[in-house]
C-alpha cells in the first residue's frame, strides 16, 4: 500500500516480545502447572526477550483472533489432507499424478514465511520441496492441489497483518 | 462404559487408521516425493487424534493442554523433517546424469 507511514519497530518487536512471554508461560503452566507459576514467569519473560533481541530482520507480530481463525482453518485442512492422501493410498489403482509447481512469494522472510512453508506440508496434496530466493517449489500430489496456495498464501499474510501485493 | 470412553476409544482406532494408511502410503507410492506427502499428512491427523483421544479421558485441562502442546510440536518437527528430506531427495535427482 503506497503512502503507508513505516510502523515503528521498537513496537513491534515489544508485542511480539509480549505474546511469545504469553506462549512459553501457557506451555510452562502445561508442564508444571501453577505450583511454580513465578518461576515460569520469569523465565517466559527472559526467553521472550532473548528472542526478541536476537531475531533478525523485521519481526511480524500475529493477531490474536485472526490466530484463531488460521488455527480452525488449519485444522480442517489438516483432516482434509490427511483423509484425502489416506483415501489415495488405499484405493488399488494408486489415484496419484505427481508434478512440481512454483509459488511466487510475496511473504517476508522471518516467521511469515516460515510459517507458509512449514503449513504448505500439511495442507491437502502439496509438499514443500525447496525454497530458492523468493520461490517456494511445491510438489503436488494431483494437478489440481496447487490451486488453493495463492489463497493460503494471504491467509498466512492476514494473519501477520501483511498486505498482498497488486494483483495477486 | 461412560462417553468419555467411548468418545477416545473411536477417536483413537480413527488416529491409527491413519497411521496405517500413512505407512501403506509410504510403501505403495512411487517416488520419495510422494511417499512423504502420505507420511506427513497422515501422521498429522494421526497425531491429532490421538491426541484429542487422550485429551478427552484426561483429569483436568492442565493435561489436556499438555497434548495440544505434543501435538503442535509433533507436526512441527513433521514439517520441517519433510521439507528437508524433500529437499535432500530433489538435489540428488537433479544431480543424476
Amino acid at each position: 500500500m503506497p503512502g503507508k507511514p513505516a510502523k515503528p519497530r521498537a513496537r513491534e518487536r515489544m508485542l511480539w516480545m509480549l505474546q511469545t512471554a504469553t506462549a512459553l508461560l501457557i506451555v510452562w503452566l502445561a508442564l508444571d502447572g501453577t505450583g511454580t507459576l513465578w518461576v515460569g514467569a520469569i523465565f517466559a519473560a527472559l526467553g521472550a526477550a532473548a528472542g526478541a533481541w536476537l531475531v533478525p530482520g523485521e519481526i511480524y507480530p500475529w493477531r490474536p483472533l485472526r490466530l484463531l481463525l488460521f488455527f480452525l482453518y488449519f485444522v480442517r485442512d489438516s483432516v482434509l489432507g490427511g483423509m484425502d492422501v489416506a483415501w489415495r493410498a488405499f484405493v488399488p489403482r494408486l489415484p496419484i499424478q505427481p508434478s512440481l509447481v512454483e509459488l511466487k512469494l510475496w511473504l517476508p522472510p522471518g516467521l511469515p514465511r516460515t510459517v507458509l512453508v512449514a503449513v504448505v506440508s500439511l495442507v491437502p496434496g502439496t509438499l514443500s520441496a525447496e525454497l530458492a530466493d523468493d520461490t517456494l517449489h511445491v510438489h503436488a500430489l494431483t494437478p489440481g492441489a496447487a490451486t488453493s496456495l495463492p489463497a493460503l498464501q494471504r491467509r498466512v499474510g492476514r494473519l501477520f497483518s501483511i498486505d498482498p501485493p497488486e494483483g495477486s | 462404559m461412560s462417553w468419555q470412553d467411548w468418545a477416545s476409544g473411536v477417536l483413537l482406532l480413527l488416529g491409527c487408521g491413519f497411521y496405517l494408511a500413512g505407512t501403506l502410503g509410504m510403501l505403495r507410492f512411487p517416488d520419495a516425493l510422494s511417499r512423504l506427502h502420505a507420511l506427513t499428512k497422515t501422521d498429522n491427523l494421526g497425531l491429532m487424534l490421538v491426541c484429542a483421544a487422550l485429551a478427552v479421558r484426561a483429569e483436568s485441562l492442565r493435561i489436556a493442554t499438555l497434548l495440544g502442546v505434543v501435538w503442535l510440536l509433533g507436526i512441527t518437527a513433521s514439517t520441517v523433517s519433510a521439507h528437508l528430506i524433500a529437499r535432500y531427495a530433489r538435489r540428488s535427482k537433479e544431480a543424476e546424469p
